[in-house]
Protein backbone atom coordinates (compact mmCIF):
# COMPACT_ATOMS: atom_id res chain seq x y z
CA UNK A 1 0.00 0.00 0.00
CA UNK A 2 1.27 3.47 -0.80
CA UNK A 3 1.61 5.17 2.56
CA UNK A 4 4.48 7.46 1.73
CA UNK A 5 5.14 9.06 -1.65
CA UNK A 6 8.27 10.68 -2.98
CA UNK A 7 7.52 13.55 -5.35
CA UNK A 8 10.22 14.04 -7.97
CA UNK A 9 9.01 17.32 -9.37
CA UNK A 10 8.38 20.96 -8.55
CA UNK A 11 6.03 23.89 -8.96
CA UNK A 12 2.32 23.54 -9.52
CA UNK A 13 2.28 19.81 -10.28
CA UNK A 14 4.20 19.05 -7.09
CA UNK A 15 1.64 21.11 -5.19
CA UNK A 16 -1.16 19.30 -7.01
CA UNK A 17 0.20 15.90 -5.98
CA UNK A 18 0.79 17.00 -2.38
CA UNK A 19 -2.80 18.22 -2.13
CA UNK A 20 -4.29 14.90 -3.19
CA UNK A 21 -1.86 13.04 -0.93
CA UNK A 22 -2.98 15.11 2.05
CA UNK A 23 -6.59 14.31 1.20
CA UNK A 24 -5.76 10.61 0.92
CA UNK A 25 -3.67 10.51 4.10
CA UNK A 26 -0.47 9.73 2.18
CA UNK A 27 2.74 11.18 3.63
CA UNK A 28 4.88 13.12 1.24
CA UNK A 29 8.61 13.51 0.72
CA UNK A 30 9.69 16.05 -1.86
CA UNK A 31 13.12 16.24 -3.45
CA UNK A 32 14.13 19.70 -4.59
CA UNK A 33 16.87 21.87 -6.00
CA UNK A 34 18.48 24.79 -4.21
CA UNK A 35 16.46 27.18 -6.35
CA UNK A 36 13.21 25.77 -4.92
CA UNK A 37 14.18 25.82 -1.25
CA UNK A 38 11.57 28.45 -0.38
CA UNK A 39 8.88 27.15 -2.71
CA UNK A 40 5.38 26.25 -1.58
CA UNK A 41 5.59 22.52 -2.35
CA UNK A 42 8.83 22.21 -0.36
CA UNK A 43 7.21 23.96 2.58
CA UNK A 44 4.02 21.89 2.26
CA UNK A 45 5.42 18.36 2.03
CA UNK A 46 5.91 16.32 5.21
CA UNK A 47 9.62 16.00 4.46
CA UNK A 48 11.85 17.77 2.02
CA UNK A 49 15.35 16.85 0.91
CA UNK A 50 17.59 19.05 -1.19
CA UNK A 51 19.30 16.93 -3.81
CA UNK A 52 21.25 19.37 -5.93
CA UNK A 53 21.85 22.69 -7.55
CA UNK A 54 19.27 24.54 -9.60
CA UNK A 55 20.16 22.99 -12.95
CA UNK A 56 17.80 20.12 -13.75
CA UNK A 57 20.67 17.72 -14.41
CA UNK A 58 21.87 18.17 -10.86
CA UNK A 59 18.43 17.88 -9.31
CA UNK A 60 15.17 16.93 -11.01
CA UNK A 61 16.91 14.70 -13.55
CA UNK A 62 19.23 13.23 -10.94
CA UNK A 63 17.74 9.74 -10.91
CA UNK A 64 20.18 8.27 -8.40
CA UNK A 65 19.66 11.00 -5.84
CA UNK A 66 15.90 10.85 -6.22
CA UNK A 67 15.72 7.10 -5.72
CA UNK A 68 18.26 7.07 -2.87
CA UNK A 69 16.23 9.68 -1.00
CA UNK A 70 12.98 7.83 -1.65
CA UNK A 71 14.46 4.61 -0.29
CA UNK A 72 16.15 6.24 2.69
CA UNK A 73 12.99 8.06 3.75
CA UNK A 74 10.90 4.91 3.56
CA UNK A 75 8.76 5.85 0.58
CA UNK A 76 6.63 3.24 -1.16
CA UNK A 77 6.42 5.00 -4.49
CA UNK A 78 7.77 7.82 -6.61
CA UNK A 79 5.57 10.25 -8.56
CA UNK A 80 7.48 11.81 -11.46
CA UNK A 81 4.91 14.52 -12.28
CA UNK A 82 5.23 15.72 -15.88
CA UNK A 83 8.36 16.61 -17.83
CA UNK A 84 11.73 15.68 -16.25
CA UNK A 85 11.86 11.89 -15.76
CA UNK A 86 8.15 11.20 -16.16
CA UNK A 87 8.48 9.46 -19.55
CA UNK A 88 11.94 8.00 -19.00
CA UNK A 89 11.56 4.22 -19.18
CA UNK A 90 15.04 3.66 -17.77
CA UNK A 91 14.18 5.69 -14.69
CA UNK A 92 10.90 3.82 -14.27
CA UNK A 93 12.77 0.50 -14.42
CA UNK A 94 15.34 1.67 -11.90
CA UNK A 95 12.59 2.77 -9.50
CA UNK A 96 10.98 -0.65 -9.72
CA UNK A 97 14.31 -2.44 -9.40
CA UNK A 98 14.81 -0.65 -6.09
CA UNK A 99 11.55 -2.01 -4.76
CA UNK A 100 9.46 1.13 -5.22
CA UNK A 101 6.32 1.73 -7.24
CA UNK A 102 6.52 4.11 -10.20
CA UNK A 103 3.39 6.22 -10.50
CA UNK A 104 2.92 5.85 -14.22
CA UNK A 105 2.61 3.08 -16.79
CA UNK A 106 4.93 0.08 -17.05
CA UNK A 107 8.41 0.87 -18.38
CA UNK A 108 7.84 -1.28 -21.48
CA UNK A 109 4.72 0.71 -22.34
CA UNK A 110 6.57 4.01 -21.88
CA UNK A 111 9.21 2.70 -24.24
CA UNK A 112 6.76 1.48 -26.82
CA UNK A 113 4.76 4.71 -27.05
CA UNK A 114 7.90 6.82 -26.79
CA UNK A 115 9.25 5.48 -30.08
CA UNK A 116 6.98 7.52 -32.37
CA UNK A 117 7.69 5.47 -35.46
CA UNK A 118 7.05 2.17 -33.72
CA UNK A 119 3.92 3.63 -32.18
CA UNK A 120 2.60 4.75 -35.56
CA UNK A 121 3.14 1.32 -37.07
CA UNK A 122 1.40 -0.36 -34.19
CA UNK A 123 -1.53 2.07 -34.37
CA UNK A 124 -1.78 1.43 -38.09
CA UNK A 125 -2.12 -2.27 -37.45
CA UNK A 126 -5.07 -1.48 -35.24
CA UNK A 127 -6.68 0.17 -38.26
CA UNK A 128 -6.76 3.53 -36.56
CA UNK A 129 -5.98 6.44 -38.88
CA UNK A 130 -2.50 7.90 -38.48
CA UNK A 131 -1.19 10.97 -40.25
CA UNK A 132 -0.56 9.05 -43.36
CA UNK A 133 2.74 8.88 -45.09
CA UNK A 134 4.75 6.71 -47.39
CA UNK A 135 6.49 3.76 -45.78
CA UNK A 136 9.66 3.84 -47.83
CA UNK A 137 11.47 6.62 -49.63
CA UNK A 138 10.43 7.42 -53.21
CA UNK A 139 12.62 8.32 -56.16
CA UNK A 140 10.26 8.20 -59.15
CA UNK A 141 7.20 10.20 -60.06
CA UNK A 142 4.94 7.25 -60.84
CA UNK A 143 5.33 5.68 -57.39
CA UNK A 144 4.97 9.09 -55.83
CA UNK A 145 1.77 9.84 -57.68
CA UNK A 146 0.32 6.51 -56.74
CA UNK A 147 1.03 7.10 -53.09
CA UNK A 148 -0.34 10.64 -53.31
CA UNK A 149 -3.55 9.29 -54.77
CA UNK A 150 -3.79 6.84 -51.91
CA UNK A 151 -3.17 9.57 -49.40
CA UNK A 152 -5.59 11.95 -51.14
CA UNK A 153 -4.77 15.58 -51.77
CA UNK A 154 -3.46 17.88 -50.46
CA UNK A 155 -0.19 16.11 -49.78
CA UNK A 156 3.21 17.38 -48.91
CA UNK A 157 6.31 16.10 -50.68
CA UNK A 158 9.37 16.22 -48.50
CA UNK A 159 13.05 15.58 -49.09
CA UNK A 160 14.08 12.55 -47.13
CA UNK A 161 17.41 14.15 -46.24
CA UNK A 162 15.90 17.60 -46.11
CA UNK A 163 15.18 20.48 -43.82
CA UNK A 164 14.52 24.18 -43.69
CA UNK A 165 11.62 23.95 -46.11
CA UNK A 166 13.90 22.98 -48.98
CA UNK A 167 12.80 20.12 -51.15
CA UNK A 168 9.31 20.51 -49.80
CA UNK A 169 6.20 21.07 -51.88
CA UNK A 170 2.55 21.14 -50.92
CA UNK A 171 0.48 19.64 -53.69
CA UNK A 172 -3.21 20.52 -53.83
CA UNK A 173 -4.31 18.46 -56.79
CA UNK A 174 -3.15 15.60 -59.00
CA UNK A 175 -2.50 17.82 -62.04
CA UNK A 176 0.20 19.63 -60.11
CA UNK A 177 1.90 16.53 -58.76
CA UNK A 178 4.43 15.80 -61.47
CA UNK A 179 5.82 19.34 -61.62
CA UNK A 180 6.00 19.61 -57.85
CA UNK A 181 7.69 16.24 -57.56
CA UNK A 182 10.34 17.12 -60.11
CA UNK A 183 10.98 20.52 -58.53
CA UNK A 184 11.26 18.99 -55.08
CA UNK A 185 13.61 16.36 -56.36
CA UNK A 186 15.84 18.90 -58.13
CA UNK A 187 15.98 21.02 -54.99
CA UNK A 188 16.75 17.99 -52.90
CA UNK A 189 19.60 17.09 -55.23
CA UNK A 190 21.00 20.62 -55.11
CA UNK A 191 20.79 21.07 -51.39
CA UNK A 192 21.12 17.56 -49.98
CA UNK A 193 22.73 15.57 -52.74
CA UNK A 194 19.84 13.12 -52.73
CA UNK A 195 16.92 12.26 -54.95
CA UNK A 196 15.02 10.56 -52.16
CA UNK A 197 11.65 11.97 -51.22
CA UNK A 198 8.72 10.87 -49.13
CA UNK A 199 5.10 11.95 -49.03
CA UNK A 200 2.78 12.83 -46.22
CA UNK A 201 -0.82 13.84 -46.04
CA UNK A 202 -0.98 17.59 -45.51
CA UNK A 203 -3.30 18.65 -42.72
CA UNK A 204 -4.41 22.22 -43.14
CA UNK A 205 -4.89 23.98 -39.84
CA UNK A 206 -6.13 21.03 -37.85
CA UNK A 207 -7.63 21.04 -34.42
CA UNK A 208 -5.59 19.35 -31.73
CA UNK A 209 -7.99 17.21 -29.73
CA UNK A 210 -6.91 14.73 -27.12
CA UNK A 211 -8.60 11.98 -25.14
CA UNK A 212 -7.89 11.40 -21.46
CA UNK A 213 -7.88 7.82 -20.20
CA UNK A 214 -7.50 5.90 -16.97
CA UNK A 215 -6.43 2.26 -17.12
CA UNK A 216 -5.71 -0.10 -14.26
CA UNK A 217 -3.27 -3.00 -14.04
CA UNK A 218 -6.07 -5.48 -14.66
CA UNK A 219 -6.89 -4.48 -18.22
CA UNK A 220 -9.79 -2.22 -17.34
CA UNK A 221 -9.76 0.89 -19.57
CA UNK A 222 -12.00 3.92 -19.18
CA UNK A 223 -11.90 7.07 -21.30
CA UNK A 224 -12.63 10.43 -19.72
CA UNK A 225 -13.58 12.19 -22.94
CA UNK A 226 -11.88 14.95 -24.87
CA UNK A 227 -10.01 18.21 -24.58
CA UNK A 228 -9.41 20.89 -27.21
CA UNK A 229 -5.81 22.07 -27.03
CA UNK A 230 -5.55 23.90 -30.36
CA UNK A 231 -4.42 27.22 -28.93
CA UNK A 232 -0.63 26.91 -28.98
CA UNK A 233 2.20 29.43 -29.17
CA UNK A 234 5.57 28.01 -30.24
CA UNK A 235 4.13 24.49 -29.91
CA UNK A 236 3.27 25.23 -26.27
CA UNK A 237 -0.38 24.96 -25.20
CA UNK A 238 -1.79 28.18 -23.78
CA UNK A 239 -5.52 27.54 -23.41
CA UNK A 240 -7.34 24.23 -23.14
CA UNK A 241 -11.03 23.38 -23.02
CA UNK A 242 -13.15 20.42 -22.09
CA UNK A 243 -15.10 19.27 -23.94
CA UNK A 244 -14.07 20.22 -27.49
CA UNK A 245 -17.05 22.36 -28.32
CA UNK A 246 -17.26 21.91 -32.08
CA UNK A 247 -16.69 18.15 -32.05
CA UNK A 248 -19.60 16.15 -33.43
CA UNK A 249 -20.83 13.34 -31.25
CA UNK A 250 -19.88 10.89 -33.97
CA UNK A 251 -16.24 11.99 -34.09
CA UNK A 252 -16.11 12.17 -30.31
CA UNK A 253 -17.23 8.60 -29.94
CA UNK A 254 -14.84 7.49 -32.66
CA UNK A 255 -11.72 9.03 -31.16
CA UNK A 256 -12.66 7.93 -27.65
CA UNK A 257 -13.15 4.38 -28.84
CA UNK A 258 -9.90 4.48 -30.82
CA UNK A 259 -8.06 5.75 -27.76
CA UNK A 260 -9.50 2.90 -25.70
CA UNK A 261 -8.47 0.43 -28.39
CA UNK A 262 -4.90 1.75 -28.30
CA UNK A 263 -4.67 1.48 -24.51
CA UNK A 264 -6.02 -2.05 -24.60
CA UNK A 265 -3.59 -3.08 -27.33
CA UNK A 266 -0.52 -1.90 -25.40
CA UNK A 267 -1.91 -2.94 -22.01
CA UNK A 268 -1.65 0.63 -20.80
CA UNK A 269 -1.81 0.72 -17.03
CA UNK A 270 -2.00 4.26 -15.71
CA UNK A 271 -3.48 7.64 -16.52
CA UNK A 272 -2.59 8.84 -20.03
CA UNK A 273 -3.64 10.85 -23.06
CA UNK A 274 -4.00 10.02 -26.74
CA UNK A 275 -3.58 13.00 -29.07
CA UNK A 276 -5.34 13.40 -32.40
CA UNK A 277 -5.28 15.96 -35.18
CA UNK A 278 -8.67 16.58 -36.73
CA UNK A 279 -8.90 18.13 -40.16
CA UNK A 280 -11.60 20.39 -41.57
CA UNK A 281 -13.65 17.43 -42.71
CA UNK A 282 -13.78 15.85 -39.29
CA UNK A 283 -11.22 13.16 -40.07
CA UNK A 284 -9.21 12.32 -36.98
CA UNK A 285 -5.63 11.08 -37.13
CA UNK A 286 -3.58 9.63 -34.31
CA UNK A 287 -0.65 11.85 -33.52
CA UNK A 288 0.96 10.49 -30.36
CA UNK A 289 0.34 9.23 -26.86
CA UNK A 290 1.48 10.96 -23.66
CA UNK A 291 2.20 8.39 -21.00
CA UNK A 292 2.01 10.76 -18.02
CA UNK A 293 -0.31 13.16 -16.22
CA UNK A 294 -0.59 16.36 -18.24
CA UNK A 295 -0.62 20.03 -17.35
CA UNK A 296 -4.19 20.48 -18.61
CA UNK A 297 -5.72 17.60 -16.66
CA UNK A 298 -7.84 19.97 -14.46
CA UNK A 299 -10.33 20.76 -17.23
CA UNK A 300 -11.19 17.07 -17.47
CA UNK A 301 -11.48 16.93 -13.69
CA UNK A 302 -13.92 19.82 -13.65
CA UNK A 303 -16.36 18.33 -16.14
CA UNK A 304 -16.18 14.76 -14.84
CA UNK A 305 -15.85 15.48 -11.14
CA UNK A 306 -12.85 13.15 -10.86
CA UNK A 307 -9.45 13.48 -9.19
CA UNK A 308 -6.97 12.21 -11.76
CA UNK A 309 -4.03 12.20 -9.36
CA UNK A 310 -6.04 10.07 -6.95
CA UNK A 311 -6.87 7.67 -9.80
CA UNK A 312 -3.20 7.57 -10.76
CA UNK A 313 -2.15 6.70 -7.21
CA UNK A 314 -4.83 4.05 -6.82
CA UNK A 315 -3.80 2.42 -10.09
CA UNK A 316 -0.14 2.49 -9.04
CA UNK A 317 -1.22 0.86 -5.80
CA UNK A 318 -2.51 -2.13 -7.80
CA UNK A 319 -6.12 -1.30 -7.08
CA UNK A 320 -8.72 -2.08 -9.74
CA UNK A 321 -10.49 0.94 -11.21
CA UNK A 322 -13.82 1.34 -9.44
CA UNK A 323 -14.91 3.55 -12.30
CA UNK A 324 -17.12 2.18 -15.09
CA UNK A 325 -17.44 3.87 -18.47
CA UNK A 326 -21.15 4.45 -17.88
CA UNK A 327 -20.29 6.38 -14.71
CA UNK A 328 -18.24 8.93 -16.62
CA UNK A 329 -20.36 11.87 -17.67
CA UNK A 330 -19.31 15.15 -19.22
CA UNK A 331 -21.15 17.88 -17.37
CA UNK A 332 -20.72 21.57 -18.01
CA UNK A 333 -17.71 23.22 -19.60
CA UNK A 334 -14.22 24.06 -18.38
CA UNK A 335 -11.44 26.28 -19.70
CA UNK A 336 -7.87 26.55 -18.49
CA UNK A 337 -5.65 29.56 -19.13
CA UNK A 338 -1.97 28.97 -18.44
CA UNK A 339 -0.55 32.11 -16.89
CA UNK A 340 3.15 32.09 -17.81
CA UNK A 341 5.95 34.50 -17.03
CA UNK A 342 6.21 35.53 -20.68
CA UNK A 343 6.38 38.89 -22.41
CA UNK A 344 3.69 38.77 -25.08
CA UNK A 345 5.12 41.80 -26.85
CA UNK A 346 8.53 40.15 -27.17
CA UNK A 347 7.40 36.98 -28.90
CA UNK A 348 6.54 35.32 -25.57
CA UNK A 349 10.12 35.39 -24.34
CA UNK A 350 10.32 34.16 -20.72
CA UNK A 351 10.37 36.89 -18.10
CA UNK A 352 11.95 35.82 -14.82
CA UNK A 353 12.02 37.64 -11.53
CA UNK A 354 10.36 38.14 -8.18
CA UNK A 355 6.61 38.49 -7.93
CA UNK A 356 6.37 41.60 -5.79
CA UNK A 357 2.60 41.53 -5.59
CA UNK A 358 0.12 38.85 -6.45
CA UNK A 359 -3.66 38.55 -6.46
CA UNK A 360 -5.42 35.41 -7.54
CA UNK A 361 -9.04 35.50 -8.67
CA UNK A 362 -11.76 33.72 -6.77
CA UNK A 363 -15.46 33.25 -6.60
CA UNK A 364 -17.91 30.84 -8.12
CA UNK A 365 -16.55 28.63 -10.86
CA UNK A 366 -12.87 29.46 -10.37
CA UNK A 367 -10.07 27.03 -9.55
CA UNK A 368 -6.45 28.15 -9.32
CA UNK A 369 -3.69 25.53 -9.54
CA UNK A 370 -0.48 27.23 -8.55
CA UNK A 371 2.54 27.06 -6.32
CA UNK A 372 3.52 30.70 -6.17
CA UNK A 373 2.92 33.32 -3.53
CA UNK A 374 3.54 37.04 -3.20
CA UNK A 375 7.29 37.49 -2.95
CA UNK A 376 8.08 34.20 -4.65
CA UNK A 377 10.61 33.99 -7.46
CA UNK A 378 10.21 32.63 -10.97
CA UNK A 379 13.68 31.36 -11.77
CA UNK A 380 15.23 30.86 -15.20
CA UNK A 381 16.05 27.18 -14.74
CA UNK A 382 12.60 25.76 -15.32
CA UNK A 383 9.45 26.44 -17.30
CA UNK A 384 7.67 29.76 -17.05
CA UNK A 385 4.33 28.49 -15.76
CA UNK A 386 3.15 30.67 -12.89
CA UNK A 387 -0.36 29.38 -12.40
CA UNK A 388 -3.25 27.68 -14.11
CA UNK A 389 -6.55 29.52 -14.07
CA UNK A 390 -9.43 27.14 -14.52
CA UNK A 391 -13.01 28.28 -15.02
CA UNK A 392 -16.04 26.03 -14.90
CA UNK A 393 -19.60 26.80 -15.96
CA UNK A 394 -22.82 25.05 -16.78
CA UNK A 395 -22.39 26.12 -20.39
CA UNK A 396 -19.41 27.22 -22.46
CA UNK A 397 -20.78 30.74 -22.57
CA UNK A 398 -21.02 30.94 -18.80
CA UNK A 399 -17.54 29.48 -18.49
CA UNK A 400 -16.12 32.17 -20.78
CA UNK A 401 -17.89 34.91 -18.78
CA UNK A 402 -16.37 33.56 -15.57
CA UNK A 403 -12.87 33.32 -17.07
CA UNK A 404 -13.01 36.87 -18.44
CA UNK A 405 -14.11 38.15 -15.06
CA UNK A 406 -11.33 36.16 -13.37
CA UNK A 407 -8.64 37.47 -15.70
CA UNK A 408 -9.57 40.98 -14.63
CA UNK A 409 -9.07 40.06 -10.98
CA UNK A 410 -5.78 38.27 -11.54
CA UNK A 411 -2.70 40.43 -11.35
CA UNK A 412 0.97 40.06 -10.74
CA UNK A 413 3.67 42.65 -10.42
CA UNK A 414 7.37 42.10 -10.82
CA UNK A 415 7.18 39.84 -13.85
CA UNK A 416 5.62 40.02 -17.29
CA UNK A 417 2.81 37.57 -17.90
CA UNK A 418 0.82 36.41 -20.91
CA UNK A 419 -2.47 37.61 -19.41
CA UNK A 420 -3.05 40.06 -22.25
CA UNK A 421 -2.93 37.17 -24.73
CA UNK A 422 -5.62 35.32 -22.79
CA UNK A 423 -7.71 38.43 -22.51
CA UNK A 424 -7.56 39.02 -26.26
CA UNK A 425 -8.45 35.44 -27.09
CA UNK A 426 -11.33 35.31 -24.61
CA UNK A 427 -12.84 38.39 -26.27
CA UNK A 428 -12.26 37.28 -29.83
CA UNK A 429 -14.99 36.05 -32.15
CA UNK A 430 -13.02 33.06 -33.45
CA UNK A 431 -12.58 31.82 -29.92
CA UNK A 432 -16.15 32.58 -28.95
CA UNK A 433 -17.58 30.52 -31.78
CA UNK A 434 -14.98 27.81 -31.12
CA UNK A 435 -13.92 27.72 -34.76
CA UNK A 436 -10.23 28.19 -33.92
CA UNK A 437 -7.53 25.82 -35.10
CA UNK A 438 -3.81 25.42 -34.44
CA UNK A 439 -2.96 28.43 -36.62
CA UNK A 440 -5.17 30.75 -34.58
CA UNK A 441 -2.80 31.66 -31.77
CA UNK A 442 -0.23 32.82 -34.32
CA UNK A 443 -2.77 35.24 -35.77
CA UNK A 444 -3.51 36.67 -32.32
CA UNK A 445 0.20 37.11 -31.71
CA UNK A 446 0.53 39.09 -34.94
CA UNK A 447 -2.26 41.36 -33.76
CA UNK A 448 -0.68 41.79 -30.34
CA UNK A 449 2.69 42.71 -31.78
CA UNK A 450 1.14 45.02 -34.32
CA UNK A 451 -0.28 47.25 -31.65
CA UNK A 452 1.21 49.46 -28.98
CA UNK A 453 1.43 47.82 -25.55
CA UNK A 454 -1.29 49.06 -23.21
CA UNK B 1 25.26 74.28 1.54
CA UNK B 2 21.95 72.87 0.57
CA UNK B 3 19.35 72.30 3.18
CA UNK B 4 20.03 68.76 4.44
CA UNK B 5 16.52 68.60 5.78
CA UNK B 6 15.17 69.05 2.24
CA UNK B 7 17.53 66.41 0.88
CA UNK B 8 16.50 63.96 3.59
CA UNK B 9 12.88 64.68 2.77
CA UNK B 10 13.51 63.98 -0.90
CA UNK B 11 15.22 60.71 -0.02
CA UNK B 12 12.36 59.72 2.26
CA UNK B 13 9.74 60.42 -0.40
CA UNK B 14 11.75 58.52 -3.01
CA UNK B 15 12.26 55.58 -0.70
CA UNK B 16 8.60 55.15 0.08
CA UNK B 17 7.53 55.44 -3.55
CA UNK B 18 7.43 52.90 -6.41
CA UNK B 19 9.96 54.94 -8.37
CA UNK B 20 13.20 53.07 -9.02
CA UNK B 21 15.49 55.83 -10.31
CA UNK B 22 15.29 59.59 -10.08
CA UNK B 23 17.46 62.38 -11.46
CA UNK B 24 16.72 65.67 -9.79
CA UNK B 25 18.19 69.03 -10.62
CA UNK B 26 17.23 72.27 -8.94
CA UNK B 27 18.94 75.38 -7.73
CA UNK B 28 22.31 74.12 -8.90
CA UNK B 29 21.96 70.86 -6.98
CA UNK B 30 22.05 67.58 -8.84
CA UNK B 31 20.87 64.39 -7.16
CA UNK B 32 20.69 60.92 -8.61
CA UNK B 33 18.80 58.35 -6.58
CA UNK B 34 18.66 54.66 -7.46
CA UNK B 35 17.00 51.69 -5.79
CA UNK B 36 18.45 48.19 -5.81
CA UNK B 37 17.51 46.34 -8.97
CA UNK B 38 15.79 42.99 -8.44
CA UNK B 39 18.17 40.79 -6.54
CA UNK B 40 19.23 38.03 -8.89
CA UNK B 41 18.94 34.43 -7.81
CA UNK B 42 22.72 34.05 -7.65
CA UNK B 43 23.01 36.96 -5.28
CA UNK B 44 20.44 35.49 -2.91
CA UNK B 45 22.36 32.27 -2.55
CA UNK B 46 25.72 33.99 -2.12
CA UNK B 47 24.30 36.12 0.69
CA UNK B 48 22.80 33.10 2.42
CA UNK B 49 26.04 31.19 2.26
CA UNK B 50 27.98 34.10 3.67
CA UNK B 51 25.80 34.37 6.77
CA UNK B 52 26.05 30.63 7.34
CA UNK B 53 29.82 30.48 7.30
CA UNK B 54 30.69 31.66 10.76
CA UNK B 55 32.35 28.35 11.59
CA UNK B 56 33.89 26.66 8.60
CA UNK B 57 32.02 23.50 7.69
CA UNK B 58 32.35 20.78 5.09
CA UNK B 59 29.11 20.48 3.16
CA UNK B 60 27.71 17.45 1.42
CA UNK B 61 28.51 17.54 -2.31
CA UNK B 62 25.58 15.24 -3.01
CA UNK B 63 22.53 13.80 -1.28
CA UNK B 64 22.85 10.32 0.13
CA UNK B 65 23.75 8.25 3.18
CA UNK B 66 26.63 9.50 5.33
CA UNK B 67 29.37 7.05 6.40
CA UNK B 68 32.38 7.78 8.59
CA UNK B 69 35.68 6.94 7.00
CA UNK B 70 38.30 6.67 9.70
CA UNK B 71 38.68 7.19 13.43
CA UNK B 72 41.26 9.98 13.21
CA UNK B 73 40.48 13.65 13.89
CA UNK B 74 43.04 15.27 11.64
CA UNK B 75 43.37 14.75 7.92
CA UNK B 76 45.97 15.70 5.39
CA UNK B 77 44.90 17.28 2.12
CA UNK B 78 43.55 14.59 -0.19
CA UNK B 79 42.76 12.03 2.51
CA UNK B 80 39.25 10.57 2.52
CA UNK B 81 37.32 12.19 5.37
CA UNK B 82 33.95 10.54 4.83
CA UNK B 83 31.76 8.73 2.29
CA UNK B 84 28.34 9.46 0.89
CA UNK B 85 26.53 6.45 -0.42
CA UNK B 86 24.05 6.83 -3.24
CA UNK B 87 22.47 3.89 -5.03
CA UNK B 88 25.02 1.41 -3.68
CA UNK B 89 27.91 3.60 -4.88
CA UNK B 90 30.32 4.95 -2.27
CA UNK B 91 31.42 8.46 -3.08
CA UNK B 92 34.68 9.39 -1.38
CA UNK B 93 34.92 12.94 -0.05
CA UNK B 94 38.47 14.11 0.47
CA UNK B 95 39.96 16.89 2.63
CA UNK B 96 40.45 20.00 0.47
CA UNK B 97 43.40 21.00 2.68
CA UNK B 98 44.99 19.90 5.97
CA UNK B 99 42.32 20.06 8.65
CA UNK B 100 41.27 19.04 12.13
CA UNK B 101 37.72 17.94 12.85
CA UNK B 102 36.05 19.90 15.61
CA UNK B 103 32.58 18.40 15.46
CA UNK B 104 30.48 16.00 13.43
CA UNK B 105 27.04 17.39 12.66
CA UNK B 106 25.59 14.13 11.36
CA UNK B 107 25.33 10.55 12.47
CA UNK B 108 26.59 7.39 10.85
CA UNK B 109 24.04 6.10 8.32
CA UNK B 110 22.04 9.32 8.31
CA UNK B 111 20.47 10.68 5.14
CA UNK B 112 22.10 13.97 4.19
CA UNK B 113 20.96 16.64 1.77
CA UNK B 114 22.95 18.37 -0.95
CA UNK B 115 25.02 21.15 0.70
CA UNK B 116 24.10 20.08 4.20
CA UNK B 117 26.76 21.10 6.77
CA UNK B 118 28.40 17.85 7.92
CA UNK B 119 31.65 18.59 9.71
CA UNK B 120 32.87 21.60 11.60
CA UNK B 121 36.62 21.87 11.11
CA UNK B 122 39.66 23.97 11.66
CA UNK B 123 42.17 24.35 8.87
CA UNK B 124 45.73 23.49 9.82
CA UNK B 125 47.92 26.29 8.60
Amino acid sequence: MIRKLCIANRGEIAMRIIRTCKEMGIETVIVYSEADRDSMPVQSANESICIGEATPGSSYLNANAIIQVAVSTGCDAIHPGYGFLSENAHFARLVQACGLKFVGPSPSVIEQMGDKNKARQMIEHLEIPIIAGSQDVISDVRTGMQIAQELTYPVVIKASQGGGGKGMRIVWKEEEFQDSFEQAQKESENYFNSKELYIEKFLEHPKHVEVQLACDRFGHVVHLYDRDCSIQVHRQKQIEEAPCYKLSEEVRQRICQDAVKICQAVHYDSVGTVEFLIDKNGNAYFMEMNTRIQVEHPVTEMITGLDLIRLQLEIADDKPLSLEQKDVVQSGHAIECRINAQDVYQDFVPSFGTISFLNFPGGRGIRVDSAVYSGDTISPYYDSLVCKLIAYGQTRQECIQIMKRALEECFMEGIQTNEMFHYMVLNDRTFLDASYDTAYAGQIMKELNGNEPI
Amino acid sequence: MKDTKTINEIIRIFDSSQVKTMDLEYDGLKIRLEKDKNTSIKQIYTEEQQTEQEDPVLKAPLAGVFHFSQEQTSYAKGEVVYHIESMKTMNEVRAPFDLVIKEFLVEEGGLVEFNQPLIRYEAIV
